[in-house]
Formats: structure tokens, C-alpha cells, sequence
């Protein structure tokens, strides 16, 4: 029987100081001000590839956004009675019509309201494929790219999530993953978070053998799993 | 008023987590309420507050649109006497006051939940103390509607029935693609009519709310409230009618409605984004209505249209912007107003984030994602075959096992590429390149970056291609 891991060190819930801004820095002031100062943008739209760091920064705001007393509400959800609401879509490329039609109710009603709109998609809001209706009312955000981070910026965040667990990753281990594995971000860590969970249940050090075969198990799950949801190039 | 509180309920019980339901609205009594208000007893001082700190704002909401007209909320404890002088004044515990901030522990006057009349020029509440319900957006007035041949009929149009409500162009049917200024030219009536005359009863909804409120009626059985609330406004604005398409009981609702307020002088306003006749899926009795008035379109803007229409917006948020900026702006983005604006808005926080004052160059950079045709979802196939179109290869020259110079260092170009531009693995790289393993993909990476230090020429080649293929 596989003995369950303690976890002593669970992921850190993302927030905008454990984000890794590479290029975006001016995205992440710009998510800041959104929530700090009154007279800015109302509504937001990021855009970027996947494992840019979308989903981190709209969990990272949601949370934020509490902190603030500012009521979150997503797609589905009733706008709550606040005076100081924000509303969350994330991957709206994604949306299918009965998806489109409530992000394009929801969007509306937060404009009425005075709410402030964060959304996410994979490319600028212009050339989405969405109704002509919602794609207009996202055109109208202040859309802002996320660049994907570079190499550097990839180690360094890899290396600091590692430490964060309590692992210490050799520059040969990073070499290899970086060279085998897709480089988006989001791949990128779930490996990093696999490894140092089954480095704590098989209670193995970090090595080698031990990232490929974690990578493996990783594909393994892919490919059962297919399609992807989110069709990533592969 | 008991049904009044039970369809409350009912709806609450619907929204909450079944224990906070029990905790705080079951304990509620609905007790005496006078007219035009409800009245409900907390146990005690605890749930009172926990009530009116989460709930209050919904409960009047939800109390509002069962009895079809605005209804003040009053909280009590039961412990305190009741029927108490307080009971019928304004303002004790009460909904309707303005000052929420300060006042005694006792009766916090509480606002409802803020409508956008909070925000809008004007009265937050209406002269005759009735709360606003009119949903009327600041901002969305005529002073700040520009105007070119696209509008000016649908302006002139609305203004007239903004000045003569009721009687020259009854309904008014305003009709265009999206984007082009129909909401804000109805808002624009709805605010001068409530200038001229503070009483008015005035609605702004978009037709998707209207469906819901008649299932909502439906499902409460409180159609009778729903028709009085609906026959009884003065000025009722319905965008974007088209989603009534086969929505049979909201078009007979609908139907009711337009037929009581244009008997008796009311006015109606109607945007769509198609001809009355073309709506599909609607009955006929309501397109023929539709264009018992007068109907009206909106074109897309022409660029001087355009070129004012982003003067106007950046001078909204103070700004002062040079001409070749707007005209740049107009000249790229034809196709709404909204996305006029956004691009504007990219143009203004590029330069803000930057610290550079706004001019052409920085519109152009500040831009250039918006502008290009791609999206910057570069794929392999892409840089293989801009490669290969770069050095007049072909595309399948990149799979090849030649090994000659003239083949051999585009092929490490283009992997270099392939993974500075892309997310794709390495032994996915290898693959895509007539499977190489990914010790081949990193030596090219390495020798086109040894390259590009020491031979200007190919470094200027890669830059030209990474511009090629980002857009």
C-alpha cells in the first residue's frame, strides 16, 4: 500500500507576489491599480498562451479582491449584493453558446451594476471566436498580453517553487526537464509539484531517475486523458 | 404582504446554503407591514444586524420584484414595542435614506443595494422618495453621443421622442449591428426625460432581463404584480429585442405590456440588431407593432465619425490627443465603437506604463498585437515554412537529412525558432524536424546563438524572422 505523503509543504496559493512577472511586469501594476485605484480601467481582458500565468493572476486578484472586501462572482454565479463587486472569465475562447450567452448576460448586468470585469482568453479579444456581442463587450476592455516567460525566468521560478518545498532542484535536473518536457508553465510546475510528491512518498531523493520517471507517469496520464481540453500543441 | 415574504423566501432558500437559510431567514417574521413597505421581526439584536449586514440589500430586492413596485425594508427586533412612532417615518430603519454612514447604532438606515443610480447625474432617489429603478447609465447622454450620417436620423429621432415622450414616434425602433451606440443613444432619452421630469417612471432593461422576469413571475405566480409593475412606467427601454426570438410567453407578456403603454401614451423604445421583419422567430403581431412608429437605423461610423468619436472619449478621461493618433486609430479599427474604445484604452496605458507621451509611435507600438491578422499562436509548420520562404527553400528541405550548409543552417534557424517562439518540448521539436533527436535541436539552438553574437548578418536574419512570424 502506497504510504500518503504529509504534505508539509502544500503548492502556495497564487498570488501577485509568488507570480514571476518575466515581461509582464507592467500587466501585474496594471492588475494592482485595477483593484486599488477607483479611477482606472473598469474592466480588464489578458490575453496569452497557455501556461502564461492567466488562471495565477485571476486566482491571485480573486483572492486580493477579498482581501479588499470586494465580492468575486464568476460566470454561473448571482452577482452578490455588494456595492463593490468583480466579476471573473477565465478562458473565454473556450466558451460554448449557452457559456457565450451567460458571460454576455453576466457582463452586461456587471456594466448596470458598476461591477469590474476580469476576463481571460488565449488571444486578443478582437480576433476571438465568439459572438459578435461578447467579442465587442471584451474588444472594449483594456485588453494587455501576457508573454510567456523566458528560460531564465523559467529556471528562476522552477528553482524557487522547488525551494519553497523544501527540494533542492541541481541545474542538471532543470537541464533535462527543460529539454524534454512541453515548457509551458503550467506543465512546468505540475511536474515540480509531482516530483516533490513522489519523492516524499517512494521517500527518494531528487534525482534523475526519479524526474523521468515522474515525467513518464505525467505523459502517461496525458495521453489517457486526451483530448486535451484545452488542445495544447503537442 | 405574508405572500409577499414567502416568495422571498422561496427565492432565498433557493440562493443561500441550506443552513444559512435556517440560521438567519427562517427565524424572520413578516409582521404589520404598513404600505408600501415590509416588515420583518429578528428574534434578536444578533440576527438583526447579521441580516441587515448580508441580506438586506437582496431581501429588498427580491420583496421589490414580487410586489412589481419598490418596497421599503423595515428590520425590527421583537423584543422592541411594536408599532412604535418610528414605524411610518422615513428613514427609520428604513431603505430609502441617503446618509448610510452616520447614524445611531439603533435604526442604521441602510441603502439598498447600491443601484447604478448611485453613480448617475441626478437624484439617487427619485423626488417623490421612491427609490430609482430606471438602471440609467452616467455617462450615456446625448452631450456625449457623437454624431455623424451614420446616427444623426436615430439621434434626431430620439430626441424628439425624448422631448415629446408619448407621442410622435411611438415606439421608436432603433436597429444596427453591435457596437454602434444604440444603448447609450436609449439611455440618452431615458436621462434628458428624467431631467425634464424627475417623476417619471423610467425602465432600461436589456431583453435577456425580461425573459427572466417572466420566468421568475412564472414560476412565483405573481404575474399580476409583474403586468402592474410593467403597464405602469412612463418610458420603457428594451434592448436588444432579438433575444426574444422563441421565447413564446415572454412575447405574449411582451405583447400585453407594449399594447398598455402605447394606448395610453406611453413610450416605448426598442433596439434590435435587425429589421422588425427580419427578426426571426418572432410573431407577427409584434413586428407589425414594432413598426406602428417610426423605425431607424444605425450604420457603422465613417472615419471622421470615428476620428471624433475617440477625441471624445480620450477627453472624457482628460486626456488631450493628437490627431494623427486618432486618425490612426480610426483608420485600423472600422468595425464598432467598442472596440474603438478599447484600442484607445491599450494606446492610453501602453504610454502611462511606459511614461512616454502619446504619439504616433507609441500608437503603433501600443497597438501592434490588436493589429496583426495572427494571434501569436505560432506553430512549427508556421516557422518551417516562413523559413524556408526567407531562404527560398522548400518547406520540405526542413524534414531532410541533407546536411549541406545552405539547407543545414536555415533547418537550425528555424529549430531555434521553433523554440524560442514556441512551448513544444524539445524531442517535439526534434520530431517535427524530420525526427531529430532533441541533442540536435539543442546543439542549433546553441550554434545560431553562437552565430548571432558574432555575425551580425544572421543576426539580423533571426530578428527579421521572429518579426515575420510575431505579426
Amino acid at each position: 500500500m502506497e504510504q500518503l505523503p504529509l504534505i508539509l509543504a502544500p503548492a502556495p496559493p497564487p498570488t501577485l507576489d509568488n507570480f514571476v512577472p518575466g515581461r509582464n511586469q507592467t500587466v501585474v501594476d496594471a492588475l494592482r491599480r485595477f483593484l486599488a485605484d477607483p479611477a482606472s480601467d473598469r474592466s480588464i481582458y489578458l490575453w496569452g498562451p497557455t501556461g502564461a500565468g492567466r488562471s495565477h493572476l485571476l486566482s491571485a486578484l480573486a483572492e486580493a479582491a477579498r482581501a479588499e472586501a470586494i465580492a468575486v462572482y464568476t460566470l454561473n454565479e448571482m452577482p452578490p449584493p455588494s456595492a463593490r463587486r468583480l466579476l471573473l472569465l477565465d478562458d473565454v475562447d473556450q466558451l460554448d453558446v449557452d457559456g457565450q450567452q451567460a458571460a454576455f448576460e453576466q457582463i452586461n448586468h456587471a456594466l448596470l451594476l458598476g461591477a469590474r470585469v476580469l476576463a481571460s482568453g488565449r488571444a486578443p479579444a478582437r480576433s476571438l471566436e465568439l459572438r459578435d456581442d461578447l467579442r465587442s463587450r471584451l474588444a472594449q476592455c483594456l485588453n494587455l498580453p501576457l508573454e510567456p516567460l523566458n528560460e531564465a525566468d523559467k529556471r528562476a521560478a522552477l528553482s524557487s517553487r522547488a525551494q519553497g518545498a523544501g527540494v533542492q532542484l541541481a541545474a542538471s535536473l532543470l537541464d533535462y526537464l527543460l529539454s524534454h518536457s512541453p515548457r509551458d508553465m503550467g506543465r512546468l510546475m505540475a511536474t515540480i509539484e509531482a516530483l516533490d510528491r513522489r519523492s516524499l512518498v517512494d521517500q527518494r531523493a531528487v534525482t534523475l531517475p526519479l524526474l523521468r520517471q515522474v515525467m513518464q507517469a505525467l505523459d502517461e496520464q496525458r495521453t489517457a486523458s486526451t483530448p486535451t481540453p484545452h488542445g495544447e500543441p503537442e | 404582504m405574508p405572500s409577499i415574504w414567502s416568495a422571498c423566501c422561496e427565492e432565498l432558500e433557493r440562493e443561500l446554503p441550506r443552513q444559512q437559510f435556517v440560521t438567519w431567514i427562517t427565524p424572520l417574521r413578516e409582521q404589520d407591514s404598513a404600505a408600501g413597505s415590509l416588515r420583518l421581526v429578528a428574534p434578536n439584536r444578533f440576527v438583526m444586524q447579521w441580516v441587515r449586514d448580508r441580506y438586506l440589500a437582496r431581501i429588498e430586492t427580491l420583496a421589490s420584484e414580487a410586489a412589481g413596485l419598490p418596497l421599503r425594508l423595515v428590520l425590527e427586533i421583537a423584543t422592541a414595542p411594536a408599532g412604535t412612532a418610528d414605524d411610518d417615518e422615513p428613514g427609520a430603519g428604513a431603505l430609502v435614506s441617503e446618509s448610510d454612514e452616520a447614524d445611531t447604532e439603533d435604526v442604521t438606515p441602510v441603502r439598498a443595494e447600491p443601484q447604478p443610480t448611485a453613480r448617475v447625474t441626478g437624484p439617487a432617489a427619485r423626488a417623490d422618495g421612491a427609490p430609482d429603478r430606471s438602471n440609467l447609465l452616467d455617462g450615456f447622454t446625448f452631450e456625449s453621443f457623437v454624431t455623424g450620417k451614420a446616427n444623426q436620423m436615430a439621434r434626431a429621432a430620439a430626441l424628439q421622442v425624448a422631448e415629446h415622450p408619448g407621442t410622435s414616434y411611438n415606439p421608436l425602433f432603433i436597429y444596427g449591428g453591435v457596437g454602434l451606440g444604440k444603448t447609450h443613444l436609449i439611455h440618452a432619452v431615458g436621462q434628458r426625460l428624467r431631467l425634464a421630469k424627475p417623476n417619471a417612471r423610467i425602465r432600461y432593461l436589456h431583453a435577456a432581463q425580461y425573459v427572466s422576469d417572466v420566468v421568475r413571475a412564472y414560476q412565483q405566480k405573481s404575474f399580476d404584480d409583474f403586468k402592474r409593475y410593467y403597464h405602469s412606467l412612463d418610458l420603457l427601454l428594451i434592448d436588444d429585442i432579438q433575444f426574444f426570438t422563441n421565447k413564446d410567453r415572454t412575447q405574449e407578456e411582451f405583447f400585453y405590456a407594449f399594447n398598455a403603454l402605447i394606448e395610453s401614451q406611453k413610450q416605448v423604445i426598442i433596439t434590435c440588431d435587425t429589421y422588425p421583419r427580419d427578426i426571426a422567430g418572432l410573431d407577427e403581431r409584434l413586428k407589425s407593432r414594432f413598426s406602428w412608429g417610426l423605425t431607424v437605423a444605425i450604420e457603422p461610423p465613417e472615419q471622421e465619425m470615428r476620428v471624433a468619436i475617440i477625441l471624445k472619449k480620450a477627453a472624457a478621461v482628460g486626456v488631450e490627443l493628437p490627431e494623427e493618433v486618432a486618425f490612426f486609430i480610426a483608420k485600423h479599427i472600422r468595425t464598432n465603437v467598442r472596440e474603438l474604445e478599447g484600442a484607445l484604452k491599450s494606446v492610453l496605458a501602453f504610454a502611462r506604463f511606459n511614461g512616454k507621451d502619446i504619439n504616433l509611435e507609441v500608437a503603433k507600438d501600443a497597438l501592434k498585437d490588436l493589429l496583426s491578422l495572427h494571434n501569436r499562436q505560432i506553430s512549427i509548420e508556421n516557422i518551417q515554412k516562413t523559413v524556408a520562404d526567407f531562404y527560398k527553400l522548400k518547406t520540405s528541405d526542413m524534414h531532410s537529412k541533407k546536411r549541406s550548409r545552405n539547407i543545414a543552417r536555415p533547418r537550425q534557424m528555424a529549430m531555434a525558432l521553433s523554440r524560442d517562439l514556441t512551448q513544444m518540448s524539445l524531442p517535439d521539436i526534434g520530431e517535427a524536424f524530420g525526427n531529430r533527436d532533441h541533442t540536435t535541436v539543442l546543439h542549433a539552438c546553441n550554434t545560431i546563438a553562437n552565430l548571432r553574437e558574432k555575425d551580425p548578418s544572421i543576426g539580423r536574419e533571426y530578428l527579421v524572422l521572429e518579426q515575420v512570424l510575431k505579426g
